[in-house]
C-alpha cells in the first residue's frame, strides 16, 4: 500500500484545462478562421454555448 | 427465427423535442409495442445525464404510455455518442435515420461554437444554422427545415441555462438589430449590423442631416461615404457622378452603394420622393430626397434617427445637436428685492418679493417676453443669437404654468430660504394636478445673499453680549443657543431649541429675554413678551427668572385672580415677562390675544405636538414679532409633530399639513426615503438647535449614570389575573371595529401593566395582612428603597398610574416607617412648589412621582436614585423623567432602576424598546413602537405569559 501510495505522490501533475478555458480556445481558433471580428458580446455568448454544450453532449 | 430488434418511428414537433415509439419485432408478423419507460431505458441505458434513462418523460406523464419524449440537446447526445446503442439492436425509421446521420456533425457544429443566425421571413424569429453550409448541401428542402429547427432547439436550450442566459440577455439588450429583423433584406448586411460579421467595405454609408442658415429655410438631407480609415473623411454620394471626387478603389463597391440605399427606401418609403427611385437608379442619381422642412427635420433628430441606426445605417447630425439635447431648460426667477435684508428685518418668512423671469435654454437667456415670443411661434428648434435652441413643449407648458402659478402666489422669503438649503435640481415634488413641477432657480440680489448668508450662519454668530444684568454665567454652548435665538429674532424668524434636558434651555431663553429688553429700550419700544408652560412648571419659570433676571418684571396669568379682558392690557403696563399654562392659553385665548406681543415662547412645546389640538390652536393665535419653541423632545414618536412645531414658529415654512405628508411624511414614515430625510434635515436645520448631553462640545462633565433593569417574576395569583385578562381580550378583539379594537389593546395593556405592579390595583383589595407579598415587584422596590435610605441618598419613584403611587406610600409607611411624598397631576401648584422644595432641601429622602406630572419641568437633583415602577412605551418620556435628577446642578454619580416582569408583555417591551432603530431617531433622535396597530397574532405574542417565570 505505501509503494502504492509513494508513486501517486511522485508521478508529475497534468493540469486539465477547465472546460471554459477549452470553449475560450474553440471560440478563439473561430474567430481566427472564420468570422473575423466578431463583437465581444457575441465571442462571450458563443463561449458560453460551446462550453455548455460541451457537457450536455459529453464531448 | 431471426434474433428480435427493437424498431423505433418518430419524429421531430414543431417545439424541436423529439417524439419515439417502439415496438419489438419478433418476426415480421410478430411485434409487441414497447412502454415508454422501457424504451427510455433501452435508449439512454448508458446516459448517466438523464439518470439512465429513468429522467426522460412521456408527453402525458403517464406510467403507460407508449411515446417517449427527449428534448433536442438529449437526443443529440443519444445520436453523437460513440458508446451509446452499442449493445442494442435498433432499427430507426427512415426520418429519423436522416436526423441520426446529422448528429455528430451538429453536435460539434454546436460544441466548436459554428453557427450562425439566420434572417427569418417576416414576422418570423431568427433561427441557427451550422457555418459549414456543406452540411445541409444536398438535402430536401423539408429536411433542411427540420435540421434547423433540430439545431434552433438545441441553441436555445443552451441559451436557457444559467451559465449562459446572462450573456444571452446581453446581446439581446444590446443589439437592436437581433429584434428588429424586418428591417433587413439581406442577411449578410443583418450579420453586419449585429456584429456577427465584419463589413469589408472600406468606407461607411449613412445620412446626414445639415441645418439651413436660417431658421426658416428648409434643412438638407445627403448621403454620405465615410472612410473607415479616416472617420473625418466625408464624401457626398450624388448618385455614380459623384464618383469622380471618391478613391478609386471604391468603384467596385457602387452597386452596393445603391443596393444599400434601395434597402433604405424599402424600409423607410418616405425617403424617397413618389417614383424618383426607379428614376434616380436608371439615371445613376441619388434616389433619396436631398431637402426636409421643419417639422420633418425634428421628427429625424429624435426619432428616425434611432431607427436608421437600429438598422445598422450611420447618422451624421450637426455637432449642435447632442448639446441642444443634454441642455437642461431652466427658470429662473431673478430678484431686486431689498425686502429681508438687514435694512428691513422682523417680515418673516410670508415676506412677498419683487422678480424677473428669466427663461435659460442652453446658452441662450430670454426675457418673459422673447419666450412668450418665440412660444407664440410654435417651432421646436429656432436660432436665436446665433445658436439652436429646443422649445420643448413639456418644458413650455410646465414654465408658464410655473410663471402663472407665481404670479397668483407671489415668490416668498421662505421659498427664497429653501432653495439655498435644498438643492433646487433636485427632483420637485409633483403640483396637486399629479402633473411634474418646474423647479424655478432663484438668483439673489445681493441683499437676499446676504440675508440667506445670516439665516444660515445664525448658529455662529454668537457675537451679541449678554447682557449685563443677567445673573449668572452661560457656559459656552448656551452663549451660542441664547446669541442664536437673538440672531433668529433680530431676522424675524422663529426658532425651536431643543436641547437635551438639562442643558438649561431656560437660561438660553431668559438671557435672550433680557437681551430683548435692552433692544427694546433703545428702540424706546415696549411690548411684553408671554410665555407658556406645562402648569407643573409656572412656578419653576418664576423662581429662574427671579434668580438669573431680576431685572425683569414677570407676571403670572393664573388662578382665580387673573386679569380678565376689561383690565388686561392696563395690567400689563410696565410687565416684560407673562408667564400662563398651556391650560389657560386655550381656555382665556380671548383675553390672551387682545395684546401684541414681542415674543410668544412655548415651553415643553411638544404640548402642540397634535396640530388639529385645541390647545396648538389657540397659541398660533397670539401675535408677536418673534416665536420661539423650547422643548427637549421635537419629536416623540411621528414627523407631523415636529410640522407643528414649526407651523407655530415659522408658519407655512413647511407647507400645509397635507403637503408635508406627501413630500416627507409618507416617504420616511414608510419607506424611510434617505433622500427626503436628508432634505428634511436641510430645511429644518436652520431653525432647530439641538445638543445633546453626550456631544462633545457641550462638555458638561456630568457625574455617571448607570442604568440597570430590575426583573421580577409575577406571583401565581398575578399570572391567573394576566391570564384571564388576555383570553378576554383575545376572544373580544375580533369582534370590534378598529377604533374599538385601539381601545381594548390600551385597556387591556393598561390592567396588564397594573397586574404586573400589583394584583390589588385590579382588584381594589389591599387591606389583607400579607398584601405586600402579593408582589415581587412592590417587595423588591421597598428592600432597594431601604438600602437607598440607609446610605442616606434619596429617591425618585415613577409609576404611570396614582393608584400605583398609593400603594408605594402605604407600604413604605407601614414597612419602611418613612411617609415619602407624592406627587400627581391632582397636586396643586402651591403644593406642588412646596413639595419639590421640600424634597431638594432634604426635608424627604422619598418622592413618589406620576409619570405624567413629574415627567418633565422639574429639578430634583437631590435625589442620586431613579425607579421606573412600570414601563411607559416611549423610552423619551422614561429619559425625561430621568432627567430631573440627572441634569444641570447633578454632583453625584445617578443609578436608574427600571423594574420589568419577567414572562410578561412588560418584557417584550422592554426588549422591542433595547433593539429600537426608528425614524425618530434619524430625523431628531426619538423612538416609539405603536401597539394598536399590531396584528392579532404580533398581540398574541407581544402579550402572552411565559408560565416558566412565574413564582410558585
Amino acid at each position: 500500500m505505501q509503494t502504492t501510495k509513494a508513486s501517486a505522490k511522485r508521478k508529475p501533475r497534468v493540469v486539465e484545462p477547465t472546460p471554459t478555458e477549452l470553449a475560450e480556445r474553440r471560440i478563439a481558433e473561430l474567430q481566427r478562421t472564420d468570422n473575423g471580428t466578431m463583437s465581444e458580446v457575441w465571442v462571450e455568448l458563443l463561449t458560453r454555448v460551446s462550453e455548455h454544450a460541451a457537457k450536455r453532449l459529453m464531448r | 427465427m431471426s434474433t428480435p430488434y427493437i424498431q423505433v418511428n418518430g419524429y421531430l414537433d414543431e417545439r424541436g423535442q423529439f417524439l419515439f415509439k417502439g415496438e419489438t419485432v419478433f418476426s415480421p408478423v410478430l411485434t409487441e409495442s414497447v412502454p415508454a419507460w422501457q424504451l427510455a431505458r433501452a435508449l439512454c441505458g448508458w446516459d448517466p445525464l438523464s439518470f439512465y434513462g429513468t429522467q426522460l418523460r412521456t408527453p402525458q406523464g403517464q406510467s403507460d404510455a407508449r411515446e417517449l419524449q427527449m428534448s433536442a440537446l438529449d437526443t443529440m447526445r443519444m445520436w453523437s455518442n460513440p458508446v451509446s446503442l452499442r449493445h442494442l439492436k435498433i432499427e430507426w425509421s427512415a426520418d429519423l435515420e436522416r436526423f441520426r446521420q446529422l448528429a455528430s456533425a451538429l453536435a460539434d457544429a454546436l460544441v466548436a461554437g459554428r453557427i450562425v443566425p439566420t434572417l427569418p421571413a417576416p414576422g418570423h424569429s431568427p433561427r441557427w444554422r451550422p457555418l459549414d453550409a456543406h452540411l445541409f448541401a444536398d438535402m430536401p428542402e423539408e429536411d433542411k427545415e427540420a435540421m434547423l429547427r433540430w439545431l434552433t432547439a438545441a441553441v436555445e436550450e443552451c441559451l436557457l441555462h444559467p451559465t449562459v442566459a446572462p450573456a444571452w440577455e446581453r446581446v439581446e439588450n444590446s443589439i437592436p438589430a437581433w429584434s428588429k429583423v424586418d428591417l433587413f433584406h439581406d442577411e449578410d448586411d443583418w450579420h453586419i449590423a449585429l456584429g456577427f460579421r465584419e463589413d469589408k467595405r472600406p468606407f461607411r454609408v449613412g445620412l446626414q442631416l445639415v441645418d439651413p442658415a436660417h431658421s426658416s429655410d428648409d434643412w438638407e438631407l445627403n448621403v454620405i461615404l465615410q472612410d473607415k480609415a479616416d472617420k473625418d473623411a466625408l464624401f457626398s454620394w450624388r448618385g455614380q457622378t459623384s464618383g469622380s471626387e471618391l478613391p478609386l478603389a471604391w468603384q467596385s463597391h457602387y452597386q452596393a452603394i445603391e443596393r444599400e440605399m434601395g434597402r433604405w427606401v424599402a424600409m423607410f418609403p418616405w425617403l424617397t420622393e413618389g417614383s424618383r427611385m426607379s428614376e434616380a437608379l436608371s439615371s445613376g442619381f441619388s434616389p433619396i430626397r436631398s431637402t426636409l422642412t421643419d417639422d420633418e427635420a425634428w421628427i429625424f433628430l429624435t426619432d428616425l434617427s434611432q431607427s436608421f441606426r437600429d438598422a445598422g445605417i450611420p447618422v451624421f447630425v450637426p455637432a449642435w445637436w447632442e448639446r441642444v439635447r443634454e441642455h437642461r431648460a431652466r427658470l429662473k426667477a431673478r430678484f431686486q428685492s431689498t425686502v429681508g435684508s438687514a435694512v428691513n428685518p422682523l417680515l418673516g418668512l410670508n415676506a412677498t418679493l419683487a422678480f424677473d423671469w428669466r427663461v435659460a435654454l442652453g446658452d441662450v437667456e430670454l426675457t418673459e417676453a422673447e419666450f412668450r415670443q418665440l412660444v407664440d411661434e410654435k417651432r421646436r428648434l429656432v436660432k436665436v443669437r446665433g445658436e439652436w435652441i429646443e422649445m420643448n413643449p413639456t418644458f413650455v407648458g410646465a414654465a408658464k404654468k410655473a410663471m402663472d402659478e407665481a404670479r397668483k402666489r407671489g415668490l416668498r422669503l421662505s421659498d427664497v430660504l429653501m432653495d439655498a438649503l435644498v438643492d433646487s435640481r433636485q427632483e420637485v415634488p409633483e403640483s396637486e394636478d399629479g402633473e411634474p413641477r418646474l423647479a424655478i432657480e432663484m438668483e439673489l440680489n445681493k441683499h437676499l445673499q446676504e440675508w440667506v448668508r445670516e439665516v444660515k450662519t445664525a448658529p455662529v454668530a454668537s457675537e451679541v453680549s449678554v447682557p449685563e444684568d443677567f445673573q449668572g454665567e452661560l457656559r459656552p454652548y448656551q452663549q451660542m443657543g441664547f446669541g442664536w435665538l437673538y440672531a433668529l429674532g433680530r431676522l424675524g424668524l422663529g426658532a425651536c431649541l431643543a436641547d437635551d434636558m438639562g442643558l438649561g434651555k431656560t437660561i438660553q431663553c431668559i438671557a435672550y429675554l433680557l437681551a430683548s429688553k435692552r433692544d427694546a429700550a433703545n428702540r424706546k419700544e415696549s411690548r411684553p413678551s408671554l410665555l407658556i408652560c406645562p402648569t407643573s412648571v409656572l412656578s419653576n419659570w418664576q423662581h429662574e427668572f427671579a434668580r438669573f433676571a431680576p431685572s425683569l418684571v414677570v407676571r403670572l396669568h393664573y388662578g382665580q385672580q387673573r386679569s380678565g379682558l376689561e383690565t388686561f392690557a392696563s395690567d400689563l403696563k410696565g410687565v416684560d415677562v407673562l408667564i400662563t399654562s398651556y391650560t389657560l392659553a386655550q381656555m382665556d385665548q380671548e383675553i390672551l390675544s387682545s395684546v401684541d406681543y414681542h415674543l410668544v415662547c412655548l415651553d415643553e412645546a411638544q404640548n402642540i405636538k397634535n396640530a388639529a389640538s385645541k390647545q396648538a390652536e389657540a397659541v398660533k393665535t397670539f401675535s408677536s414679532k418673534h416665536r420661539i419653541a423650547l422643548t427637549g423632545t421635537p419629536m416623540e414618536n411621528r414627523l407631523t409633530e415636529l410640522w407643528s412645531i414649526f407651523d407655530f414658529i415659522n408658519p407655512g415654512y413647511l407647507g400645509t399639513l397635507s403637503q408635508f405628508r406627501q413630500q416627507f411624511v409618507y416617504p420616511i414614515e414608510k419607506s424611510r426615503d434617505a433622500d427626503r430625510i436628508a432634505t428634511l434635515q436641510k430645511l429644518i436645520q436652520p431653525f432647530l438647535l439641538r445638543r445633546l448631553k453626550t456631544d462633545p462640545a457641550v462638555r458638561l462633565n456630568l457625574p455617571s449614570k448607570t442604568e440597570a433593569r430590575e426583573y421580577v417574576p409575577l406571583t401565581a395569583e398575578q399570572a391567573s389575573l394576566y391570564e384571564g385578562v388576555l383570553t378576554d381580550m383575545l376572544e373580544r378583539i375580533e369582534q370590534t371595529t378598529p377604533m374599538q379594537r385601539r381601545g381594548l389593546i390600551l385597556a387591556s395593556l393598561t390592567r396588564l401593566k397594573q397586574i404586573c405592579d400589583h394584583p390589588a390595583l385590579m382588584l381594589k383589595n389591599s387591606t389583607s395582612a400579607s398584601w405586600r407579598q402579593r408582589s415581587a415587584k412592590l417587595d423588591r422596590l421597598l428592600e432597594m428603597i431601604q438600602e437607598v435610605r440607609s446610605e442616606g441618598e434619596s429617591c425618585l419613584v415613577f409609576t404611570q398610574f396614582v393608584s400605583a403611587g398609593e400603594l408605594i406610600l402605604r407600604a413604605c409607611e407601614e414597612e419602611l416607617g418613612e411617609r415619602p411624598i407624592f406627587l400627581h397631576g391632582g397636586v396643586v401648584k402651591s403644593k406642588r412648589d412646596e413639595l419639590v422644595d421640600a424634597f431638594q432641601n432634604g426635608r424627604h429622602g422619598v418622592f413618589v412621582l406620576s409619570l405624567k406630572a413629574g415627567g418633565v419641568g422639574l429639578n430634583l437633583t437631590a435625589a442620586t436614585h431613579v425607579f421606573h415602577f412600570d414601563r411607559w412605551w416611549n423610552p423619551a418620556v422614561e429619559s425625561q423623567a430621568t432627567d430631573r435628577v440627572y441634569r444641570i446642578g447633578q454632583d453625584k454619580p445617578v443609578e436608574v432602576h427600571k423594574f420589568v416582569s419577567l414572562g410578561t408583555v412588560e418584557e417584550r417591551i422592554d426588549e422591542m424598546l433595547q433593539n429600537k432603530t426608528q425614524l425618530a431617531e434619524q430625523v431628531v433622535g426619538e423612538t416609539e413602537q405603536w401597539v394598536t396597530e399590531l396584528s392579532t397574532d404580533e398581540l398574541k405574542s407581544l402579550f402572552a405569559l411565559r408560565r416558566d417565570w412565574v413564582d410558585g
